[in-house]
């Protein structure tokens, strides 16, 4: 793991020890002899053992030797053996190029021999190190001072599958994988507008991850765009993890548990995002594409939503509002009511609630935070175990710790149903990271409604309002479009209005070109 | 910084305007006016609104000439750099002084409805930390707290349109029996009522299009108007003249009149959200005074802001704590209500009168 807590004076450090170590190479070309550049290569062909080298003479009589270098597994190997070695070693003649001068030959090598479609020069000793360790093919001849670097890069990924935590009904089956060209490509297919455009960086003084940066020019904010990639660029950290790492490093708002930006594995919402003026990070190393900027209101929405007949999505919306309002407040409200005004609840109700109540020990609170803890403990065991194992734990937690506990006189079976109800309404939220936001919410709703009942409840909630609303993702208010109110992107909250009377783009999310769709049509 | 976190629109200026008048008032309202106005009591609450309307139509066209509509700008040019110091330092001590009681009666029926044995320090310090969490956030936050708040409590007030069904309409006769003294002194009353738009002073430099903050400053106010009126007529038709006496809050007795199923009494969404109606006024006056007090000094806001609020806050806190009992409490607020006529109506129309003296003498007016 990297040390991402260095403070910045190491940090600094670094740097200019990374920049001290080769300055002089750098700044000159490769010397002209095949020996000198082994030479200058040769320590790390030592060092590493995986990476490799062979030489080789060009075709015909007068031989010109020469070596190639390339990381052992990150290449396809049956490219580079038909490709660049055979068509070096046979067809290029080295008797001809001789009497022509190494300009031409390199020239010649360049645009004649090879037949890979990907393939550049480079001048110098820092250049060709790097581009070995980025996994290309270097090629350095006698005589030449230039080296030739070819994309022959093969890595082993997984399949295209559709994604674990955002699975749908009906749509599109496919999701991103770890390799951020293939995500690009998947993206493109869906997206052939020519004003797409796809930025590539490179983030991580070590690791030289590949980040790529995708908006569409003519709608997304450009302002918005400069900002993003201003942050991105100010990165300076040894390595990133992927885009959960990017996710931490540009957000505003450290001290939140709600996640300020969305992510999302499937290629087809990608593109609605990118429609509706958004702008997308993608990073080698996840599957994750982080959609800037993200209101709270499209944390609560699921991509089927749009595929499915809007007074359906609707309903489902609906469902997901209530399930964010019970998981936050339900064991909350339980215990201020039984526990402060006990008045406010129906009285038949209220008799059945004591009578349940009667065996147990604990105070209401007490009660509620045992059985919290325990469904929490159930929830992290469950999640690292291996599905065979994990329904062990399910049947023991739910139907054996549940029963026993009323049983033993620990737990009232109210209790049970008011902190299975909040489990699964946790679960029936669409976003990972929300469904941990409210775990902890909830822990302080219930503290606070145990401590001043029906108003510290009202309190409670007042804060967490507050706070969402003094949120903001990239300058875009976390909360609109309910406060601020913006009247038109109400259509797309709870609500999903028809398809065909969305013509215009949400205002909360700035951009250039309003219109979506002309009115005439459908 | 000054924009980002100081900017609002006049459609939340709209929702300031109420949020700033519209507090705990409002549950005392009906018995406060039928004391006096007795059945004419919804006479006088559309007497009263003539006040905060003078009121806005003085502030507005006050600044309306400057090109620096900045409330302490404006009153260090007209009455001199010392005299006008002094106002805004009075303007914020009474906003203090005034919110100090609202506070404190809010903590009061808080603690006689739902907290019984927690000790008034207790429940004032939940009120005002959430206070303070929320002005320290700057101006927009609050704005658009108060646009989410006002549409939240839109519906737990609307509630009690249900009961109208039930009321008996002869509350309102005999109409020949106006009390014109009674009506007065219940117009009297109702003034105060609509304390808080005074906000407006401080606001008007923050809100982004000036040309609007006239009609939103209006339709805020209208708002204010139909919501007194629901409430007061609703209790008339409900309870009537002479049994409102006997309540102190009898908006909160109205919701537990009817039987609702399941819930069986309303008053459980009322006070889920009762934390935004009475901290909502706070919000907003806090705003304005924390910030006053900030460009006085000339503090940068980005770096004192918050500091400058927490001491607002902790002020208001003390002050709050002071009163012994709600009698005391009750009789400062009359002081307080006379204070708000005073600055409300007083402060713009000296402003205008020491304007109208010094015209040409004035150095940053606008080239009309």
């Amino acid at each position: 793991m990297f040390i991402f807590g260095k403070k910045k004076k190491d940090k600094d450090k670094e740097k200019n020890l990374s920049k001290a170590a080769l300055p002089a190479e750098s700044a000159y070309k490769l010397p002209l002899k095949l020996e000198e550049k082994m030479e200058l290569i040769q320590p790390y062909l030592i060092k590493n053992d995986d990476m490799v080298g062979r030489p080789f003479c060009l075709g015909g009589e007068h031989e010109i030797k020469g070596y190639v270098i390339h990381l052992e597994g990150m290449i396809d190997n049956i490219s580079l053996q038909q490709d660049v070695l055979r068509s070096l070693m046979f067809y290029a003649c080295g008797e001809e190029l001789n009497k022509r001068g190494t300009d031409y030959l390199i020239d010649h090598i360049y645009k004649n021999c090879l037949n890979v479609s990907q393939i550049e020069k480079v001048y110098n000793l820092d250049n060709l190190l790097q581009a070995v360790f980025d996994g290309f093919v270097i090629l350095i001849f006698d005589g030449i001072s230039e080296a030739l670097k070819i994309d022959i890069r093969k890595t082993d990924r997984r399949g295209i599958e559709e994604p674990d935590l955002e699975r749908a009904l009906r749509g599109a089956k496919e999701g991103f994988v770890e390799n951020v060209i293939v995500n690009t490509a998947l993206v493109r297919r869906r997206l052939r507008d020519t004003n797409l455009v796809i930025e590539k960086l490179i983030i991580g003084r070590r690791t030289r991850t590949d980040v790529v940066l995708m908006y569409i020019e003519d709608i997304a904010d450009p302002e918005i765009v400069i900002n993003v990639r201003d942050k991105l660029n100010r990165i300076d950290m040894d390595g990133i993890l992927g885009t959960e790492y990017i996710e931490q490093l540009i957000e505003d708002h450290h001290y939140t548990p709600f996640p300020q930006f969305k992510t999302t594995e499937r290629p087809d919402k990608v593109m609605m995002e990118l429609l509706e003026g958004r702008i997308v990070i993608m990073a080698d190393g996840s599957p994750d594409a982080l959609i800037i900027p993200s209101v709270f209101n499209s944390f609560l929405q699921a991509s089927e939503d749009y595929i499915e007949r809007p007074v359906i999505s609707f309903y489902n919306r609906l469902f997901r509002y209530l399930a964010f309002i019970l998981a936050v407040s339900l064991p909350a409200l339980y215990i201020a009511l039984l526990s402060f005004n006990p008045e406010l609840i129906p009285v038949q109700l209220l008799i059945t609630l004591a009578q349940g109540r009667d065996k147990v020990p604990f105070p209401v609170v007490l009660e509620v935070m045992i059985q919290e803890v325990i469904i929490q403990l159930v929830i992290e065991t469950g999640l690292r175990l291996p599905v065979p194992m994990g329904q062990t734990i399910g049947v023991v937690a739910g139907i054996v710790l549940g029963q026993a506990a009323i049983t033993a006189g620990l737990a009232s079976p109210a209790i049970i149903i008011i902190i299975a109800v909040t489990t699964i309404s946790t679960f029936a939220l669409p976003n990972s990271t929300l469904v941990m936001a409210s775990r902890i919410v909830r822990i302080f709703m219930i503290l606070m409604a145990a401590a001043f009942g029906i108003f510290g409840f009202s309190v409670g909630w007042f804060l967490l309002l507050t706070h969402l609303i003094s949120l903001e993702s990239m300058g875009v208010p976390y909360f609109s479009p309910y406060a601020p109110m913006r009247y038109p992107d109400l259509k797309d909250s709870i609500l999903r209005g028809f398809i065909s009377k969305m013509t215009k783009r949400p205002v909360s999310i700035p951009g250039q070109n309003p219109v979506r769709k002309r009115e005439t049509d459908g | 910084m000054d924009k980002d976190r100081f900017e609002i629109t006049p459609k939340q200026l709209v929702f300031l305007v109420v949020g700033s008048e519209v507090a705990t008032g409002i549950l005392s309202l009906p018995r406060v006016l039928s004391a006096e106005a007795g059945h004419y009591a919804w006479l006088a609450v559309i007497l009263g609104v003539t006040v905060p309307v003078l009121s806005i139509y003085f502030i507005v066209s006050l600044y309306k000439d400057f090109s620096e509509p900045d409330f302490i700008k404006v009153s260090q040019l007209l009455f001199g750099r010392f005299l006008g110091f002094v106002i805004v330092v009075l303007f914020s001590a009474y906003i203090v002084f005034f919110q100090s009681i609202v506070i404190r009666i809010f903590a009061e029926i808080t603690k006689t409805f739902l907290l019984p044995r927690t000790p008034i320090f207790v429940i004032l310090f939940l009120i005002l930390f959430s206070v303070y969490y929320a002005v320290s956030k700057g101006a927009k936050t609050v704005a658009r707290l108060n646009e989410i708040l006002f549409w939240i409590l839109l519906v737990d007030l609307l509630v009690i349109i249900i009961l109208i069904p039930q009321g008996d309409w002869t509350a309102f006769l005999p109409l020949n029996e106006l009390n014109v003294t009674g009506l007065l002194k219940g117009a009297k009353e109702s003034f105060y009522s609509y304390a808080g738009i005074e906000f407006l002073f401080v606001a008007y430099v923050m809100v982004n299009r000036k040309e609007k903050i006239l009609k939103a400053a209006f339709t805020g106010q209208l708002i204010v108007l139909l919501l007194y009126l629901m409430v007061v007529v609703v209790s008339l038709l409900i309870l009537g003249p002479k049994s409102l006496q006997y309540l102190i809050w009898p908006v909160l007795d109205l919701l537990s009149v009817r039987q609702i199923a399941v819930l069986e009494r309303l008053e459980i969404v009322f006070l889920v959200f009762w934390l935004g109606i009475g901290a909502r006024p706070v919000l907003n006056l806090n705003l304005a005074s924390a910030y006053s007090i900030c460009r006085l000094l000339k503090l940068d806001n980005r770096k004192y802001y918050i500091w400058v609020t927490l001491l607002v806050v902790l002020a208001i806190y003390i002050i709050a704590l002071i009163p012994d009992n709600l009698v005391v409490v009750f009789k400062l607020a009359d002081f307080a209500g006379s204070m708000f006529l005073l600055i409300s109506l007083g402060l713009p129309v000296l402003c205008h009168i020491v304007k109208f003296f010094r015209k040409g003498r004035i150095g940053y007016e606008k080239a009309s």
